[in-house]
């Protein structure tokens, strides 16, 4: 026998894709921040740096550490505490991105693809390991006192509910990478980084520190995943050492997606990843998240192997 | 007489910028076709369509008759059309011997089968292969340095190994992109000598050149080309006393070696 | 800022870096209050001192092998033995018999632990030789290669399941083709992707194959399958299980070198290398390019499936573990470590990074936790110091180096 109609059921219908809109932006945006700084070492230096998830993971323990110092320091209130957390962590996470680069990858530049590679790869069994062994092998848990507050508190948006948290994750990136567009477009600091990405040589040849140069897109990078892994670990409560590797694949996914090297292409191609992942965890189950991420990323390399919006990288003379 | 290579009509673009505008030349077997101009007309690109790397705006090439534009490189060498490189392509991990060996693949049967049980067969053809790339580096005066790692060579005989590499897939057409450049004048008379005895083989020969007495001294037809367009064709003696083309030289500033 | 000129000044600022980079991780501890939800920092010395009295030592014996080796590399010139004595020994059928009959005899004499170890060793050397021919010798980036051992081995299980009267050598052909099969139609769309595509391509393939493998249940799940008894290596007569699988593992492994040995010297081997070195200048050649990289990949996928078979048939189960990232990494260490192209690299390299870490486990239980982290150390190192690896040619240093 047939159910009557819900006649809730439209209604029911529109919270629900407002919801996962909500949640994929987030997500979204999320994977955005960690994708830009793939795509700016990919557009400089021509390398995957696989390590970059990683860095992600160091931006999640550093602000955890930051929290705790301030917390031991008697620092509590949560709109002092979070900024600067997340600001330390920042900063924490660029030092090891210079570091990562002066160690791992300066020395190979220009070599065959294998070198670099196998060496970020090393580097992030480095940095994974090095954290399992210095703090844990188990997990960390995100201080409580900060993120549910953020959690608890609640608006109203039609028909759905708005965390303070989400919030937070939304202002957050969108201020960050409204800020990375200003400084790549409006600054001489970023016209000088969009030179050595599109020729290393001629770029030096006018006068650019190159090294320099790169080490800031590295810092750069790093900070805005660092960033990401301060709101991830506020959102999901917990951290693990190893939390960096599948944020890294999709993230890595999103700026080929969106055209590697491109900036606005990071972007689109997080917010498109995030999306689909709430999209199809309501409908088709989580247990197949990865065969879809792999079947997605296929699809996009066959259809538009330049990405969405068109590839920018280094002319490797 | 019919031409082994005829091209027609070939034009290339890359954007904006005309690289190849309608050139059209025929090359005969036993027959060496040079090809000038001052840099940047096209020549390099030209022989990029001739081999397949690039795909043709428009015009077409044949090959024996045979339509070969538009056909993937391997193909086109298949086919009978093989090159040399205006910077040498050598491959560097490999013997001189070896660089050879690998022009012959092309021209040795499939047999997977062989190679794993390494059947008579197959030990018969590693061994005619061998035997022929021997001879090869012979021809080119390398027959002493078959075990030299291709990256040691010095620079004038990485330019005939090169040659006997390309000559290695038994082509009916040879392209030499700049074999002389870089070369000390000794070296050049060499490289003329070489060319030549390859015309003599029956190979239909066209050449790519700076060096003006290499050019008029080894040339049976020449073509001039000019920001992609061909601005003269003839003889050696024509082509010497053609004003248009002592115009488009010096008008570039640039002297016609002597 | 600027960096100090002089070399001992940059490495000082890098170790000064490192120190204040490590410092939270390494003189910290985290005390989370449950009751308030906060969490405090303490400083906790003994962490970083017990994590640097491991490391600085271990990096002190690494400088010392380092330094062995440089020695090594000036005095003695050992390098091309391995090589040539690699090529006599395949060369010549009646060494290679003489090699497998004494070292089916050692079998005898050689303890359970170290007969299954031994057999461990010969699945990861026909691993590491496999993964040699598309990385090495043809140039392509393979990052998922433990996809295709997954596919062997589950290939097997799930056939001897099916087939109760499925013989145990009836995996090595069955291993072969199905992974093969697989990495022919995973190379066909994928081979025409630029270098570092290929290899996410091939991660995220593997990933998604671990995946596929975890949730149906015809694979086991998480729990994998395992081997009915039949379908086992099983003992002959004086010979016992463990023996058995260790002649095999010789058997097998030899009978791939060989076969890899001959495709290398032959026009298919020239012409792979041919495409590494420069692919335009091999298709002006007349070199069919993709089809000989698609090739490559098929017949490098086959041999892991045959490895994975094998394990399989050895191990008596199958589980997701086999198709993980780190196992995918293990073995582009091993190669790497051996020398890229290098057959006999490929052999040496799986041998030193299988022992190693089972001997570091026996030997120094206390710090068996730091060998992954070890582990990448020596690659980063590697890719620094020595990319061409053990037996891998110099050129292959000017290769992989950089330009600046």
């Amino acid at each position: 026998m047939q159910t009557p109609p819900n006649p809730d059921s439209g209604a029911l219908l529109f919270s629900q894709m407002l919801e996962i809109l909500i949640n994929g932006l987030a997500r979204g945006s999320v994977y955005a921040l960690v994708a830009l700084g793939y795509t700016m070492v990919y557009g400089i230096l021509g390398m995957i740096n696989f390590a970059h998830g990683e860095i992600f993971m160091i931006g999640m323990f550093a602000a955890v550490f930051a929290l705790g110092a301030m917390g031991s320091a008697g620092l509590v209130a949560v709109g002092i505490t979070l900024p600067l957390a997340i600001l330390l962590a920042m900063a924490l996470s660029a030092g090891f991105g210079v570091m990562n680069e002066r160690i791992a990858y300066r020395k190979l530049r220009g070599a065959h693809l294998l070198a670099p590679l196998t060496s970020a790869i090393g580097m992030s069994i480095v940095l994974q390991n090095f954290v399992m062994l210095s703090v844990t092998k188990g997990k960390v848990d995100f201080p409580r006192a900060v993120a549910q507050p953020l959690a608890n508190t609640t608006w109203s948006l039609g028909p759905v509910q708005l965390t303070a948290l989400q919030a937070v994750i939304f202002a957050t990136t969108f201020a960050l990478m409204c800020g990375l567009f200003w400084l790549v477009q409006r600054t001489r600091l970023g016209i000088a980084l969009r030179a050595v990405a599109q020729d290393r040589t001629m770029a030096s040849l006018c006068g650019m520190k190159v090294d320099r140069l790169i080490a800031f897109a590295f810092a750069l990078g790093s900070a805005l995943a660092a960033a990401a892994g301060a709101m991830v670990a506020m959102y999901q409560g917990v951290l693990r050492f190893d939390s960096g590797y599948m944020i890294g694949l999709k993230a890595f996914t999103a700026a080929i997606l969106g055209g590697i090297g491109n900036i606005p292409g990071a972007v689109l191609g997080g917010l498109i990843i995030g999306l689909t992942e709430d999209l199809t965890s309501y409908t088709i189950k989580s247990e197949w998240k990865q065969t879809t991420a792999f079947a997605i990323l296929i699809l996009v390399l066959w259809l538009r192997p330049r990405g969405l919006l068109g590839e920018r990288v280094a002319d490797k003379v | 007489m019919t031409p082994v290579l005829k091209a027609t009509g070939v034009s290339k673009a890359f954007g904006g910028l005309k690289a190849v505008s309608a050139v059209s030349i025929e090359s005969h077997a036993g027959q060496i076709l040079s090809i000038i101009g001052p840099n940047g007309a096209g020549k390099t690109t030209f022989f990029n369509c001739l081999s397949g790397i690039y795909p043709l705006d428009s015009g077409t090439v044949e090959l024996g008759g045979g339509r070969i534009d538009g056909l993937a490189p391997h193909l086109v060498s298949r086919a009978g059309l093989s090159r040399s490189f205006q910077n040498i392509r050598l491959f560097p991990e490999m013997t001189a011997l070896q660089n050879v060996q690998v022009g012959r693949f092309a021209r040795s049967p499939r047999q997977i089968l062989g190679t794993i049980l390494r059947t008579r067969a197959w030990r018969d053809r590693e061994r005619a292969s061998l035997e022929r790339s021997e001879e090869l580096l012979a021809f080119v005066g390398l027959g002493d340095r078959a075990d030299s790692w291709a990256r040691a060579l010095p620079y004038g005989l990485q330019r005939r190994l090169e040659v006997a590499r390309a000559l290695a897939t038994d082509p009916k057409v040879l392209l030499l992109d700049e074999p002389g450049a870089g070369m000390n004048p000794q070296e050049i008379v060499e490289m003329m000598a070489l060319v030549k005895s390859i015309a003599k083989l029956g190979v239909a020969v066209v050449v790519i050149e700076h060096h003006m007495k290499l050019v008029m001294e080894i040339s049976d037809r020449i073509v001039v080309l000019d920001h992609g367009e061909p601005i003269a064709e003839g003889s050696p003696d024509e082509i010497r006393r053609d004003p248009r083309v002592v115009e488009a030289y010096l008008g570039r500033s640039e002297e016609p070696h002597g | 800022m600027s960096l100090p000129k002089n070399i001992f000044g940059a490495r000082a600022a890098i170790l000064g870096g490192l120190a204040i980079l490590t410092a939270p991780f390494l003189w910290t501890r985290l005390d989370p209050d449950f009751a308030t939800g906060f969490v405090s920092l303490r400083l906790v010395p003994e962490n970083g001192i017990q994590f640097l009295s491991v490391v600085v030592p271990a990096a002190l014996v690494a400088l010392a092998i380092a330094g062995l080796g440089r020695l090594w590399a000036r005095y003695g010139s050992s390098k091309p033995l391995f090589e040539t004595a690699s090529h006599r020994l395949f060369e010549s059928p009646r060494a290679m018999a003489a090699t497998f009959a004494a070292l089916a005899a050692a079998g005898f004499v050689m303890r359970g632990k170290a007969l299954s170890l031994g057999t461990f060793v010969c699945i990861h050397m026909m691993l590491a030789i496999g993964l040699n021919v598309t990385i090495g010798f043809t140039g392509l980036l393979v990052l998922g290669y433990a996809a295709f051992y997954a596919t062997g081995a589950y290939t097997f299980a799930i056939a001897a399941h099916a087939l109760p009267v499925l013989p145990t050598w009836a995996a090595l052909p069955l291993g072969f083709t199905v992974a093969a099969g697989v990495g022919f139609l995973v190379g066909l769309p994928c081979l025409r992707l630029r270098g570092d595509y290929l290899a996410i391509v091939t991660l995220g393939f593997a990933e998604a194959l671990r995946e596929i493998l975890r949730n149906l249940s015809v694979t086991g799940g998480d729990m994998g399958l395992v081997v009915p008894m039949q379908a086992r290596i099983k003992a002959i007569g004086p010979v016992g299980q463990g023996h058995a699988s260790w002649i095999a593992a010789v058997g097998v492994t030899l009978l791939v070198a060989l076969f890899v040995h001959r495709l290398y010297h032959s026009r298919i081997g020239r012409a792979w290398i041919a495409i590494r070195e420069d692919e335009t200048a091999a298709a002006m050649m007349g070199i069919p390019v993709v089809r000989l990289k698609l090739l490559a990949f098929t017949v490098s996928a086959g041999l892991a499936g045959t490895a994975g078979a094998f394990f399989a048939g050895f191990a008596g189960f199958v589980d997701p573990s086999t198709a993980t990232f780190e196992q995918s990494v293990l073995i582009l260490a091993m190669v790497i470590l051996g020398g890229i192209g290098s057959l006999p690299g490929s052999i040496l390299g799986a041998a030193l990074l299988y022992l190693a870490p089972t001997l570091l486990r026996d030997w120094f239980p206390a710090i068996s936790d730091y060998r992954l982290f070890f582990f990448g150390c020596i690659l980063v190192a590697m890719m620094l110091f020595r990319p061409q690896g053990l037996c891998g040619s110099p050129r292959h240093k000017l290769e992989l180096e950089g330009a600046s």
